[in-house]
């Protein structure tokens, strides 16, 4: 029984909880925390119970090693417990995630010069949430073993840090500064907080159910069938790829984010409009706000960041970027992602233009001067263009379906249109992120309105599309990850 | 925290009053009701339909397919030969093999039939199956409530949208997603004003057999025999334009497939008849493969007398 947010399941169980967590033990924060952890674990057990004992594993590896390092008394010693740490969980991480593709890549490579290695794959099942969990982890080791902070005495509260169950599947991948006090504080309920938690969950509800799932029907069909289509028909898949896969993940996000403003908790955000970026290294400042920064702080300032030379600072991007793209899966595919984002990036960073566009288009208008939505667009079109790749089941597929977009065939009529219903909410949903762009989610703006019976007419329409449109519950794509 | 609870619960009675307006307006508007709707057995609409159709229908002649058993069989001429109107065609688009054997043993546990028609073209060997659930087809088909039966897998979408289909697809016998039933469940096509796209008259895609089908049938083969029910396998024909364009590949596959479908049944003296081997003329089609009311009655009556001169012999 797979708990997965927009699941009526998911809804009982989070009741329980919250009701539990604010009524009988809501001034005892080590009863609220132990609550936390025994929802979490259940959450996670749900999921796949054989493997709940590998994310206790982690957790506890790195909450020792954490202790450990701060009781070392030399360098040497703290530095072994940090390789010990970091060693495992890569490990860990590179056994159920990288394994086969490494394998299967090295006997690829060796049967080019004619040897045929017999090297057995094995049949591995990647553990939900893993690439989430082992960062959260990660960051808490290295953050200790630079002196940023002390390890977490408590093993609850370092465990509901790693394991609280509304990042757990799939992030936001939080930082042991932002979070762990937060756990450490009694919380009090806010009227207003709670609110406004349950506002973002229907807007994530809305991303997740009415667009994402929408889009993923037509995506899957052409993405899936094996058969080849028009160019055309391809570039429509391609762009309502990109809306899924934003509704998607940032859906995800919403529900996660309101989910845990219901108990009192602030998660890092993770989107901040990023269609409507300017360039690609705003595109990046708005997209997966924290694995980007995950990966600015813990790799790339380390390799030296864009200080050095020209070619330390192309080396460095390229690290960046191909890693991100490794992150999300053992697959070709997600190399070439990344790869191609950091050929957007670097004409930017080596122009030192990638933070020419820091603050929220058009500020103090209504609507964008002609020049910015030249840039959105063109930002959108090649953000597009990498998801190709993204979406794509093998590199084969990826080259196939850009040499039918840039055929003739582009031009002609497609195969299979859209439908016309999702082609006007997914316009409506446009205007309504446009409308919004300054605040953490657009129904921040649709609380301003005085008139109660406006604001809750408009939510009401938000439920009842979600509603109408709820079919069978998908899957969060970043789950896979 | 009180206060937080009281406006939910006034919000939650805002929406529901607002929702229950809008599905009233809607249904208003398109002069539609819920009761059109069958409960969601399967991801088929069609499927769901027929189930609903065959509920207390028993009857001894029975005949299960895809849209080559529900579109392209002419049931006056098959109650004719068997001189019987005791007839069912439990037929619904895309089934394959497997689904086919699934729902005879599921039928069969409720009524006891003496014969099945198949009418199946190699499409119908694929792999993609229906997702049924069949404990609550055994419920139905068992007479228990049909308001249970939309409350086990309610679904908003599947309703909304399927709410104006449904409408359509039981008032137009011209279009490919036709309902309209004739007494017995068939569905004739009609070609007058069919607007036949170019797509799906030039299709060629049949091909891709999965060889676990071959298995399913056996197993409807030797489900028949054990259950005394006489087995009918008609082979459904290509439009002959069509026909003509295959390459020696695909009409070497077709031929293995009839002649394996023919070892297969034939071991057990069931009857397989195949229209391959015959012209059959593009008027008689609208589209690649499904027949129209014309050409359904031709096959019908071709493949019958076939049988009977078999019977004869």
């Amino acid at each position: 029984m797979r708990m997965l947010f927009n699941s009526l399941t998911f809804v009982v169980f989070f009741v329980a909880v919250f009701i539990l967590y604010w009524s009988p033990i809501k001034n005892n924060l080590k009863h609220q925390n132990i609550l936390l952890l025994i929802a979490s674990y259940y959450f996670y057990a749900c999921w796949d119970y054989r493997f709940l004992f590998l994310l206790v594993f982690s957790i506890s590896l790195d909450y020792f090693t954490g202790l450990r390092m701060h009781e070392a008394r030399s360098n040497r010693a703290r530095k072994a417990w940090f390789w010990c740490s970091v060693v495992i969980n890569l490990g860990l991480l590179g056994v159920f995630k990288y394994y086969n593709f490494f394998i299967e890549s090295f006997v690829d490579a060796v049967s080019l010069i004619g040897m045929n290695p017999n090297v057995s794959t094995l049949n591995v099942i990647l553990p939900v949430g893993i690439s989430f969990y082992t960062f959260h982890g990660l960051s808490y080791v290295i953050d200790i073993y630079n002196k940023r902070i002390e390890p977490v005495k408590n093993f609850i509260e370092y465990s509901v840090f790693v394991s609280f169950f509304p990042l757990l599947v799939a992030g936001p991948i939080e930082r042991a500064t932002h979070l762990l006090p937060q756990i450490q504080q009694k919380r009090v309920f806010n009227y207003h907080r709670a609110v406004d938690g349950l506002k973002q969950i229907l807007y994530g509800l809305f991303k997740k159910v009415v667009i994402a799932d929408g889009c993923a029907e037509y995506v899957n069909m052409i993405f899936n069938s094996g058969d080849t289509y028009s160019g055309s028909t391809y570039a429509i898949a391609a762009v309502l790829f990109a809306f899924q896969i934003y509704c998607d993940f940032s859906g995800y996000s919403d529900i996660a984010l309101g989910v845990a403003r219901l108990l009192g908790i602030d998660l890092l955000r993770n989107f901040a409009y990023p269609y409507f970026s300017r360039d690609i290294a705003e595109f990046w400042r708005r997209w997966h706000i924290s694995l980007s920064s995950w990966f600015r702080d813990y790799l790339y300032i380390p390799l030296g960041g864009n200080k050095g030379n020209t070619g330390r600072k192309i080396r460095n991007i390229f690290i960046i970027f191909i890693v991100s793209g490794l992150w999300h899966g053992a697959n070709t595919t997600f190399i070439f992602w990344g790869a191609l984002n950091a050929i957007y990036f670097l004409p930017l960073l080596l122009l030192k233009r990638n933070r020419s566009n820091i603050d929220t288009v058009a500020g103090d208008r209504n609507l964008p001067s002609f020049k910015e939505l030249l840039s959105i667009l063109t930002t959108f079109a090649l953000t597009t263009f990498a998801w190709i790749f993204f979406r794509s089941e093998n590199i084969g597929q990826a080259f196939e379906i850009i040499a039918a977009i840039f055929s003739k065939s582009f031009i002609s009529a497609p195969e299979i249109p859209p439908s016309l219903t999702l082609a006007a909410i997914i316009a409506g949903f446009v205007i309504i992120e446009w409308l919004g762009r300054f605040e953490l989610h657009p129904l921040v703006k649709v609380g301003m309105s005085r008139t109660r019976f406006v604001r809750w007419t408009f939510y009401s329409i938000l439920l009842t599309v979600t509603i109408f449109f709820y079919g069978n519950e998908q899957q969060f794509i970043y789950f896979q990850f | 925290m009180n206060i937080f609870f009281k406006k939910i619960f006034l919000f939650a009675l805002f929406a529901v009053c607002f929702l229950f307006t809008i599905a009233v307006v809607y249904t208003k508007v398109y002069n539609v009701s819920l009761r059109d709707i069958p409960p969601q057995i399967s991801d088929s609409y069609s499927y769901n339909d027929k189930i609903m159709f065959a509920l207390n229908k028993q009857s001894e002649i029975i005949c299960l397919g895809s849209s080559m058993s529900l579109n392209n069989i002419y049931s006056p001429s098959v109650t004719e030969y068997f001189n019987s109107n005791s007839f069912l065609n439990l037929s619904s688009w895309g089934l394959n093999i497997k689904d086919i054997y699934f729902l005879l043993k599921a039928y069969s546990k409720k009524s006891r039939p003496s014969t099945l028609v198949i009418v199946s073209n190699l499409g119908d060997f694929n792999d993609v199956e229906k997702k049924v659930d069949y404990d609550l087809l055994d419920d139905l088909l068992d007479g228990k409530n049909i308001e249970t039966a939309h409350l086990v897998h309610f679904k908003p979408k599947y309703y909304f949208t399927n709410i104006r289909f449904s409408k359509k697809a039981k008032s137009a016998n011209n279009i490919y997603q036709s309902l309209r039933y004739d007494q017995y469940g068939s569905v004739p096509l009609f070609s007058d004003g069919f607007q036949v796209d170019s797509a799906r008259w030039y299709k060629r895609d049949y091909f891709r057999i999965d060889s676990t089908q071959y298995v399913y049938l056996d197993s409807i083969s030797r489900y028949c025999n054990s259950s005394d029910i006489k087995l009918l396998f008609f082979q459904s024909p290509f439009r002959q334009g069509l026909y003509n364009t295959l390459d020696t590949a695909q009409l070497q596959t077709l031929r293995w497939h009839d002649e394996e479908l023919s070892k297969m049944l034939g071991a057990r003296k069931q009857h397989f008849i195949t229209s391959n081997n015959q012209y059959w003329n593009d008027s008689l089609f609208v589209d690649g493969i499904h027949l129209n009311s014309v050409g359904a009655k031709m096959f019908t009556d071709y493949c019958l007398q076939r049988i009977r001169v078999t019977d004869i012999n």
